[in-house]
């Protein structure tokens, strides 16, 4: 040991000039490296709250009650998802015998109304109704005028096998079907707001989420996050181009980080290279005296180690500022809500896998050099 | 003592192959001054860098003092090197940034020595090789002969038993040549075994004994009393 830091001060010194120059590239590279990977993580972290958040509030009951994941639920179970505190399911059952599950249930003072994924049940909701005439949907009888009365989407009629004059029963009230309307014109006049679809098996669709967000990475996380769990999640196209930006977002992040570890493979190739082509000779002398590979290995590794020990610190200050400045962009420009926090558990995990390629570059060169073989290097050196 | 039985050395490129030593047997006594002379690829360096341990052998078989060469790993024969042998280079082998001390120093430091007793033993081989008084100079500074003596220096700081000499004043003036000879024969008066490899006869005839090859092989060896 004593021996390697004898050696290893001696090259220091022969070689600091170079040393330091390095040192500064492998600085900025990192510290490119840390803005960029601190950006990928903050911005996971920062919606990572606000995300379990959304999640707390939902409640996911089954018909089956053994079960251990969602991905369970939609193998066997019927899925009902539902905003706690905010809307619950019901069934409509037609005078025919038939029945149709909605998917969400909302009381808003006099107004209620019923949604699902294939279709619109309205009841007492004057208001819209209003609004569907201006529209000028295409309604077959004629729109509901009091509480007791009810029309449906021409999907969910379909599904009840309804006609006109049929009563129609709701929870504990029981109304009469006076008209049929076109659910697609009614679509296009629907409102803002994100829509979740949870399918099973494709085709049959038991329940829908209506969730009522910004646009913000909040939605594209829940997004993800339902995606992820086996729900086959659809959007509105209003928010297509957004997420496709989000996704293009991080993907060019990740493309950079990759570009910029490449980078300082490079750096450090032409470092070593540099290195043990003009220390060839000494080299051999240290070799022709005895000393073994492994602590020549262990004297050049040591100044790799002690130059990525500079670099890593002064590349995590410079990463967090980099990152700091990234993220106060967005909040001016995109009002987004994330902050910069200082990632410290980078630094050793960066530094460890830089040092793992370093040795491996180190013993890739030293075998290309033929270093190995003393003789040929006095050879060559003769 | 050092001992090759039947040892040939091929070079294989490719389809071509070249023999450099061709089934050499050869015994060089402990305190035995040897020249090996020959013509430009007749092998003298490659056999020395085989005795040296610095190439490896097609066949045959090395031993030094008793130790089977082919038995000993890498770590093995750096150690052996570091503690066994010293070379002697026509070209130094110095590192020029480093100072003469610092020169001398390095196969002590490899060996695990520092401190006082280095500074003792380094200040005793300096006064040896008439290098003393430039101790601090780096080597880059100083002139053909002295790299040479502090070569010289540096290859017996460790007090092996054999010095490997290779064209040692083959760069050098007839005066710096004259002087490093001078030092090597004082060597073998202090018991080390000497292997030069030289083309100068008159060099040569400062051994004990001299080693004529020729296409790899032998073709002489004569004692300097025989003549």
């Amino acid at each position: 040991m004593k021996k390697i830091f004898w050696l290893f001060k001696k090259e220091i010194k022969t070689l600091y000039k170079f040393i330091v120059l390095i040192t500064i590239i492998i600085t900025l590279f990192l510290s490119a490296l840390f803005g960029v990977t601190n950006i990928l993580i903050d911005y996971s972290k920062n919606f990572k709250t606000t995300l379990n958040e959304d999640l707390n509030g939902l409640e996911f009951e089954v018909a089956n009650s053994n079960y251990s994941s969602l991905q369970t639920y939609c193998e066997n179970a019927v899925v009902r998802a539902k905003l706690k505190n905010y809307t619950h399911t019901t069934k409509l059952e037609c005078s025919n015998g038939n029945y149709f599950d909605t998917d969400q249930f909302e009381q808003k003072e006099e107004v209620t109304y019923l949604k699902s994924y294939n279709g619109v049940v309205l009841y007492s909701y004057e208001h819209f109704a209003n609004k569907l005439k201006e529209q000028n949907i295409n309604l077959e009888g004629s729109w509901h005028k009091g509480k007791n009365q009810i029309v449906l989407s021409d999907i969910v009629a379909e599904q009840l096998q309804a006609k006109i004059g049929d009563s129609i029963k709701i929870l504990d009230n029981t109304f009469l079907l006076v008209g049929i309307f076109d659910f697609d014109l009614l679509n296009q006049i629907d409102y803002h707001g994100a829509y979740y679809y949870l399918s099973f098996d494709n085709e049959k669709v038991f329940d829908t989420m209506n969730v009522s967000m910004s646009e913000s990475y909040d939605t594209y996380k829940l997004f993800n996050k339902l995606k992820g769990k086996g729900f086959e999640v659809t959007f509105f196209s209003m928010y297509a181009q957004y997420f496709e930006n989000v996704r293009l977002m991080e993907m060019v992040l990740v493309i950079f980080a990759i570009i910029i570890f490449i980078g300082i493979m490079i750096v450090l190739y032409s470092f070593i290279s540099i290195i043990l082509m003009n220390r060839k000779n000494y080299i051999c002398q240290l070799k022709l005296l005895g000393l073994k590979e492994k602590d020549i290995f262990a004297v050049y590794m040591s100044i790799i180690v002690l130059l990525l020990i500079v670099s890593v610190i002064f590349a995590t200050f410079i990463g967090y500022f980099f990152n700091s400045y990234i993220m106060s962009l967005c909040v001016k420009l995109f009002d987004m809500k994330i902050k910069a926090s200082l990632n410290f558990y980078l630094s050793p995990i960066i530094f460890v896998v830089t040092c793992l390629f370093a040795g491996l570059i180190y013993m890739f060169i030293n075998k290309k050099l033929k270093n190995k073989m003393v003789a040929q290097l006095v050879k060559e050196q003769l | 003592m050092i001992k090759l039985n039947d040892l040939t050395k091929k070079y294989i490129n490719g389809s071509n192959e070249f023999t450099a030593l061709k089934n050499i047997n050869l015994e060089i006594n402990d305190n035995e001054f040897v020249a090996i002379v020959g013509k430009s690829g007749s092998g003298k360096t490659t056999l020395l860098n085989i005795i040296g341990t610095l190439d490896n052998f097609t066949s045959g078989s090395l031993t030094i003092d008793d130790i089977d060469i082919v038995s000993l790993n890498n770590n093995k024969i750096s150690a052996f090197r570091n503690e066994k042998l010293g070379f002697v280079f026509q070209n130094f082998y110095l590192e020029p940034e480093y100072t003469v001390y610092e020169n001398i120093e390095l196969p002590l430091i490899i060996a695990g020595s520092f401190g006082k007793q280095n500074e003792d033993k380094i200040n005793d081989i300096a006064k040896q090789v008439d290098i003393n008084s430039k101790l601090k100079n780096k080597v880059k500074t100083l002139s053909g002969g002295e790299c040479q003596r502090v070569a010289i220096a540096r290859a017996i700081v460790n007090s092996p038993e054999i010095i490997l000499a290779d064209e040692p004043c083959g760069n050098l003036d007839l005066e710096n040549s004259a002087k490093v000879m001078e030092i090597l024969k004082n060597l073998h008066k202090q018991g080390k075994t000497i292997i030069l490899v030289t083309h100068d006869l008159e060099d040569a005839k400062l051994a004990d004994r001299i080693i004529t090859l020729s296409d790899g092989e032998i073709v002489l060896d004569e004692k300097i009393s025989e003549r």
